[in-house]
C-alpha cells in the first residue's frame, strides 16, 4: 500500500487477538490505510465499544504493522481497555492514525531498548521493522514471571535481559538496575525507553550520567491525539511555563527535552 | 428509504423530496447548512484537514485567540467523566499576531465561512482583537468568548455580569462591522439578563452554551484531578442542560442562536433546532471522530428525507410554546 502520509479515521475489523496474561493482550486490526503508513514509535487511537461511555478514544503505540494489518499491545488499566479486552475476531472498531512522530532509524551503533511491561509495544514494532543489529539489547522489566509472556510478541531474534520486581524470573530488581549494571561495562549508540513515567525518568538520568543519547516514548491523558484539543501537555526541561504536546510534538522525545521533576498525570 | 416511511410522513410528504435545503439564515450570515464547529474543539481547522472536507461545513469556528500568547494551564488538562469531558486548557493560543501570520493564510483559503473566537482581559482588549481581525479580512464573523471557565482574568468574570458583558459587547460592536456572536456561559443562576444585555449592546447572534463548571478528584492522589482544579464539562452529559438553556432563551426573546452542548448525531442537532437554535455546533464529538461534524450534516439530510422536510430551517423553534413559533 502506497502511503500518502496523512492521518486517517477508519473502521477496522479485529482479525486476531492473543492473550499474554497479566492483563496484557494484543489485537490485530485490518486497517490498510493506517498499517501501510505507520512507523515504529507512532501511535493510534482506538474505540471498540458502542455509546458514549467511555467517551474518549484510547491511545496505543503501534506494536506491529504488516501488509494491511496493525497490531496493538494493550494492558487492562481501566474501563476502556477492559472493554477492548473483550473484543474478538470479526468485531468492528474505530481506529485513527498513524499519529505522532517515530523513533529514528537505527544508526551505525547498536541501540539498547528499555521496556517496562506493555511499554514493549513500540519496540516490538521497531524490531519487526528494522531487525536487531549486532549489539542491540532489550532490557525488559516486569512485576513478575506472569508478565513475561508478552515477550512472545517479539518474533525477531534479539538479545534480551529480564528483570522482575519479585525476582520470579531473570534478574531481581528494576529494569533500571540492569541498565545501570550494563552501562558500567559498555555503552550503546542510543538508549530508547518506553514504560512507566518513573522508569523513563530513571533511564533518562542514567543516560545523561553516561553521556548516552536517550529517546523516550511518552504517555499522558490524551483526548484527541491529533493536535486539536491541546490537552496532552508535558513540561519542557528548564521551564515551568512551557509545554510540549505529546500527540504532535511526540510521543517520542529526546529525554533531555523533558522536565522529569513532576509526573504529568 | 421511502419503503420505510411511516404513515405520518406519507401524509406529510406527497412526493419524494428531490433536494433537501439545509441552508439557514443566521442573523446576517447565510450558511449552506447549520452545522458549525464549537470553538476550542477544532483548532484552526487545519488539524482536521486530513480527515474531512472543511468546505462541507456550515462554518468553521476557531479556537479562542487572545491579544498576547497564552501558554495555558498546567496538566492534567483533560479528564474523562461519564459521557463527558472536563477540560481546563486555559485558552492556550499563539496570540493575535502569530494567529494572523501563521493561521490566517490557511483559514483565508477556505470556502466555508470562518468565524474567529476571541477573548481578552478587558473590554478594550476584546475590541482591539476584533478590530485587528476585521482589518486583516477573510473572516465571516467574530465570536466573543465571554464564558471560558478556565482563566482567571476576563473570561468568565465578564460573562457572569450583565453590565460587564454588555460593555465588552458594546466596545466590540464599535470595533467591527462583522456579524458579532457572543458565546454565553451557563454558569449563572439565570442566563436571560445576560443574553438581553449583550443583545441590547449589539450582539447579532448568541452561542449557547459554553461548558459547565465542574471538577473531578483523583482519589489515589487525594487531590483535584485537573491541574487547574476546576474545568468545563462538555459532551453528551450536558446535552439536556444545554438544550434547556436554548429553549428558555428562545422562548423569551427573538435572537438567532447557535446551539451546542453534547451534539454527536443529526438527531441531537434537530433537537437544538426545534428548541429554537438556528444553527448548531459540534464540539467534543470532533475529538472522538474527526468527521463528526460532516456526519451530522449527512445525517440531517437523511433525516429531512425520511421525515419529508424540504427545508430544514422550517423546524427551527418547532418545539417552542406556540406564541413563539
Amino acid at each position: 500500500m502506497k502511503c500518502d502520509n496523512s492521518k486517517k479515521c477508519v473502521d477496522a475489523e479485529v482479525i486476531g487477538r492473543k492473550d499474554y496474561g497479566g492483563g496484557m493482550f494484543s489485537l490485530t486490526l485490518r486497517a490498510r490505510e493506517i498499517a501501510g503508513c505507520a512507523a515504529p514509535g507512532q501511535f493510534v487511537t482506538l474505540r471498540g465499544w458502542e455509546g458514549a461511555v467511555p467517551l474518549i478514544n484510547r491511545p496505543f503505540s503501534v506494536a506491529g504493522a504488516k501488509g494491511d494489518d496493525l497490531t496493538l499491545l494493550i494492558k487492562v488499566a481501566g474501563v476502556g481497555t477492559e472493554l477492548l479486552s473483550r473484543r474478538k475476531r470479526g468485531d468492528r472498531t474505530q481506529l485513527i492514525g498513524p499519529l505522532g512522530n517515530a523513533f529514528p532509524q537505527p544508526c551505525d551503533r547498536p541501540d539498547w531498548l528499555v521496556a517496562g511491561g506493555v511499554g514493549l509495544a513500540p519496540f516490538a514494532f521497531y524490531l519487526e521493522r528494522h531487525g536487531a543489529a549486532p549489539g542491540t539489547k532489550l532490557f525488559f522489566g516486569a512485576r513478575g514471571s506472569e508478565d513475561l509472556n508478552v515477550l512472545k510478541s517479539i518474533r525477531k531474534k534479539v538479545d534480551f535481559e529480564i528483570s522482575t520486581e519479585d525476582g520470579s524470573a531473570g534478574r531481581r530488581g528494576l529494569v533500571t538496575d540492569a541498565l545501570r549494571a550494563a552501562l558500567r561495562k559498555g555503552k550503546p549508540g542510543r538508549i530508547m525507553a518506553c514504560g512507566p513515567w518513573g522508569m523513563m525518568a530513571a533511564v533518562a538520568a542514567l543516560a545523561a550520567e553516561n553521556g548516552v543519547c536517550c529517546l523516550v516514548s511518552l504517555e499522558t491523558y490524551m483526548t484527541c491525539g491529533f493536535g486539536a484539543c491541546m490537552g496532552c501537555v508535558i513540561r519542557r526541561a528548564g521551564s515551568q511555563t512551557a509545554y510540549y504536546h505529546v500527540c504532535k510534538d511526540g510521543p517520542v522525545f529526546d529525554a533531555t527535552e523533558i522536565d522529569w521533576s513532576g509526573r504529568p498525570t | 428509504m421511502s419503503a420505510k416511511k411511516t404513515k405520518k410522513t406519507k401524509t406529510a410528504a406527497t412526493a419524494p423530496i428531490r433536494k433537501v435545503d439545509l441552508s439557514v439564515k443566521l442573523g446576517p450570515l447565510r450558511l449552506k447548512n447549520p452545522v458549525m464547529t464549537a470553538s476550542g474543539t477544532f483548532g484552526t481547522g487545519e488539524e482536521y484537514a486530513e480527515f474531512v472536507d472543511l468546505n462541507s461545513l456550515g462554518a468553521v469556528v476557531t479556537k479562542t485567540v487572545t491579544l498576547e500568547e497564552r501558554i495555558g494551564n498546567p496538566p492534567p488538562r483533560t479528564i474523562e467523566t461519564p459521557a463527558g469531558l472536563l477540560n481546563a486548557i486555559g485558552l492556550q493560543n499563539v496570540g493575535l499576531r502569530r494567529f494572523l501570520d501563521e493561521k490566517m493564510p490557511f483559514l483565508a483559503g477556505l470556502k466555508a465561512p470562518v468565524i474567529v473566537n476571541i477573548a481578552g482581559n478587558s473590554a478594550e482588549e476584546y475590541a482591539r482583537v476584533a478590530r485587528e481581525l476585521t482589518k486583516a479580512g477573510g473572516i465571516a464573523a467574530i465570536e466573543m468568548n465571554i464564558s471560558c471557565p478556565n482563566v482567571k482574568r476576563g473570561g468568565v468574570s465578564i460573562g457572569v455580569d450583565p453590565e460587564l458583558a454588555a460593555e465588552a459587547t458594546r466596545k466590540c460592536r464599535r470595533a467591527t462591522d462583522l456579524p458579532l456572536i457572543v458565546k454565553l456561559t451557563p454558569n449563572v443562576t439565570d442566563m436571560l439578563p445576560i443574553a438581553r444585555a449583550v443583545v441590547k449592546a449589539g450582539a447579532d447572534i448568541l452561542s449557547m452554551v459554553n461548558t459547565f463548571r465542574g471538577m473531578a478528584i483523583d482519589i489515589r492522589l487525594r487531590r483535584p484531578a485537573l491541574g487547574n482544579v476546576i474545568g468545563g464539562l462538555s459532551g453528551p452529559a450536558i446535552k439536556p442542560l444545554a438544550l434547556h438553556h436554548v429553549y428558555r432563551i428562545s422562548s423569551e426573546m427573538r435572537i438567532p442562536i447557535i446551539g451546542m452542548g453534547g451534539i454527536r448525531a443529526a438527531e441531537d442537532a434537530v433537537e437544538f433546532m426545534m428548541a429554537g437554535a438556528t444553527a448548531v455546533s459540534v464540539g467534543t464529538a470532533n475529538f472522538i471522530n474527526p468527521a463528526a461534524a460532516p456526519r451530522v450534516i449527512e445525517g440531517l439530510e437523511g433525516w429531512c428525507r425520511k421525515e419529508g422536510v424540504e427545508r430544514l430551517r422550517d423546524i427551527i423553534g418547532a418545539a417552542l410554546p406556540k406564541e413563539q413559533k
